[in-house]
């Protein structure tokens, strides 16, 4: 685990490595705009995963994108965003293209978004080092090899003269993930790395990224749908509805006493080994809101079995507890918390 | 033929078919016996005249109205399995039979027939449904290609079949396009059921959706089961969704089954190496409990499995006999068997 780096950097009092305030990202459509992301604060510290959670169209790719500034021109972005104190909204996409290529690195789910089709493995790999580093060509081909064996490429010396299409899905993805970790950037923001892999590799590829929290003090920024990932692996979360903040804390807190009615519904859907076989299962009614026609009060409201006239009314603000925060107008009591997660054991 | 898997067979075809309950009279609803399929490689470099055994000799039966669970890593075979039964590919050996009868040895009519009793839900509903057609066309396909009904009693099977998923009769004018994930899913449901199918199979359906889609789904199928005595044969990577779902479980390694029995057992005391390493390294929603690789890299090549066990390359438990010779299927309690010379656990009688 990251913990004891998080400590570290937490201690010292370092600058966060990523600092977020008050990020808007309004998506300019031909007859409407998507409110996708609304006034969300978040910081990552060196060594600090921190797991963006929420259900699909609840903004969480959108956010990631934004942070990686790979938003399409369409996508208009306002507020801060700070990666080692710089500033990020605003740079040109050619100062931002340089800030990718060596602090931040960045894996999404798709693999063939993110490879070149026509470079060999090898040289997409290790162009980075070279263009941000200014590494030999063959420093760069083995520095290339050693990460691709880390992420658990087979015989990697083998793969480096080969083209993605040779390769399967899962090992694209480990090529993307081997591109992204070689230059050690100081942040990771990962869009569901791990999704489309096995869980064999899906152990491997996450332990590499605690690994490298923990000796290089990499922040990471983890989107994803999967509890079990978030719990495993992360130190904070960031729960997501609607383009909002709704809840965020430590990982412990956040499975064992969330809050907002929406961590608890959403905690209260997972599958676990311990759910009773054939038992109903918990769902959410309904789905997402449309986010280009935001309406007025919490939005979760139309969904939640707690809602009442005040929910639809007015945005709730938000509560904080030692970092705990989160914005509901009928939270979860600690005992109800716990009646949930005893009825999932 | 490898009497191991026979005989591991033969132990899953009785326990396959009690955890439903009700004893079956006569042949399981479905049959593999000793299914192979080998792909012949075309190419550059297929002189050598290797053929890729994606399935080998594989034997299971799946009663009427009970779940049977696939799980292994990609490349394992398990999706090429679902292909095989449900007749998108013709097994090189072995048989597939539907209530005792092969399909291979039945006539065309019987065959047609056969065809829409097993059906398929796909991971990725979008790709499966046809982008052009609008919701209700697509459910009703089926029951137009099979023919024999009205025009007017088809729209109102196609209507009551919308129901039973939860799709609103307003929507089935409108394009996959407009539906979400879940919505999809329910269509892809829908149009499985449309020919009162006795099995459906079911590769990774809930893989691609948000948990609490996915719940509302296996929900669903649950409902679906038990109001038509519908069978399962699901294929996922995904051990919480096959532990939660399904009766008995085969857990499948480059073409072979390694280890089957019903879930309670075989999740919480595997005899395999495999299987321990799956559970291992599936992620837990516990805060701080990372999940462990136990093994690492990638599956051999199916063109040139191992020798002997076609785990060992990979097994943290693996000798010098491992590579000599090939482990048959011994039983480790009611239902539950494994290919294993080193198990994590004692032999026991079936």
């Amino acid at each position: 685990m990251s913990a004891a780096a998080a400590e570290r950097a937490a201690q010292s009092g370092a600058a966060p490595v990523l600092q977020v305030t008050g990020l808007d990202v309004n998506i300019q459509l031909p007859n409407s705009v998507v409110r996708a992301v609304q006034g969300v604060s978040l910081e990552v510290r060196a060594g600090e995963t921190v797991g963006i959670v929420g259900e699909s169209g609840c903004g969480k790719s959108t956010l990631g994108s934004a942070l990686a500034g790979l938003l399409p021109p369409e996508a208009k972005t306002s507020g801060s965003i700070k990666v080692g104190g710089r500033e990020l909204v605003g740079l040109s996409e050619r100062e931002l293209r340089a800030v990718r290529g060596s602090e931040v690195g960045i894996v999404f789910q798709d693999p063939m978004t993110s490879l070149n089709p026509t470079k060999r493995i090898g040289v997409q790999v290790g162009e980075a080092l070279r263009l941000q580093r200014g590494a030999s060509k063959a420093a760069a081909r083995s520095a290339a090899a050693e990460m691709l064996g880390r992420v658990g490429l087979p015989r990697p010396f083998e793969q480096l003269d080969r083209f993605p299409h040779e390769l399967s899905g899962g090992m694209r993805q480990r090529v993307v993930i081997a591109s992204a970790l070689i230059c050690e950037p100081k942040l990771l923001i990962a869009d569901e790395p791990t999704t489309a892999l096995d869980v064999t590799t899906q152990a491997q590829i996450l332990e590499l990224f605690d690994g490298l929290s923990d000796e290089l003090g990499m922040a990471t920024l983890l989107v994803t749908h999967d509890m079990g990932v978030v719990a495993g692996h992360t130190d904070r979360v960031f729960v997501m509805y609607a383009g909002r903040e709704a809840e965020t804390g430590a990982t412990g807190t956040i499975f064992s006493q969330p809050r907002h009615q929406y961590t608890g519904a959403l905690l209260g859907s997972i599958l676990r080994m311990e759910t009773p076989r054939k038992a109903r299962l918990g769902t959410i009614p309904g789905r997402p809101p449309d986010l280009s026609a935001p309406g007025a009060g919490c939005p979760f409201a139309p969904r939640c079995a707690a809602a009442s006239d005040e929910c639809t009314s007015q945005l709730p603000a938000a509560s904080d507890e030692d970092g705990h925060r989160w914005s509901c107008y009928h939270p979860l009591a600690v005992q109800e918390t716990k009646r949930i997660s005893e009825a999932q054991r | 033929m490898n009497a191991g898997a026979s005989t591991g067979a033969d132990a899953g075809h009785q326990q396959a078919g009690s955890p439903g309950g009700a004893a079956q009279e006569g042949p399981p609803l479905l049959e593999l016996v000793s299914v192979s399929k080998h792909y012949r490689r075309s190419g550059l470099w297929s002189g050598s005249g290797a053929a890729v055994m994606a399935v080998s000799e594989v034997s299971l039966a799946v009663p009427a109205g009970s779940s049977v669970g696939i799980v292994g890593e990609s490349g394992c075979g398990k999706s090429t399995l679902g292909r095989l039964v449900v007749g998108l590919e013709k097994p090189t050996g072995g048989d597939v039979r539907l209530r005792g009868k092969p399909v291979a040895a039945m006539g065309r009519g019987e065959r047609r027939a056969a065809r829409y009793e097993i059906q398929m839900m796909f991971q990725d509903p979008y790709a499966a449904l046809n982008p052009r057609m609008t919701l209700d066309r697509i459910i009703e396909e089926p029951l137009r290609a099979r023919g024999g009904i009205s025009r007017a009693e088809r729209r109102s099977r196609v209507r009551r079949l919308a129901g039973e998923v939860g799709i609103p009769a307003g929507q089935l004018n409108r394009y996959p396009r407009e539906l979400s994930g879940g919505q999809r899913q329910r269509v892809g449901l829908a149009r499985a059921l449309a020919t009162s199918p006795a099995l459906i199979v079911a590769d990774e359906p809930v893989s691609a959706l948000d948990v609490s889609v996915r719940a509302q789904i296996l929900n669903l199928m649950t409902d679906l089961q038990a109001e038509h005595h519908i069978g399962y044969l699901m294929v996922s990577h995904d051990l919480t969704v096959i532990h939660y779902f399904t009766d008995y479980v085969v857990v499948m390694y480059l073409g072979k089954f390694v280890e089957s029995g019903p879930p309670e057992q075989l999740f919480r005391a595997p005899a395999h190496h495999y299987t321990r390493a799956l559970i291992d390294a599936a992620p837990d929603p516990v805060p701080g409990r990372a999940a462990a690789p136990t093994i690492r890299g990638e599956l051999p090549s199916a063109a040139a499995p191992p020798s002997g066990c076609r785990f060992r390359t990979r097994c943290p438990a693996a000798q010098a006999k491992c590579a000599e010779e090939e482990p048959a299927m011994r039983p480790f309690g009611p239902g539950h068997q494994a290919a294993c010379h080193f198990p994590l656990k004692e032999q026991k009688p079936a």
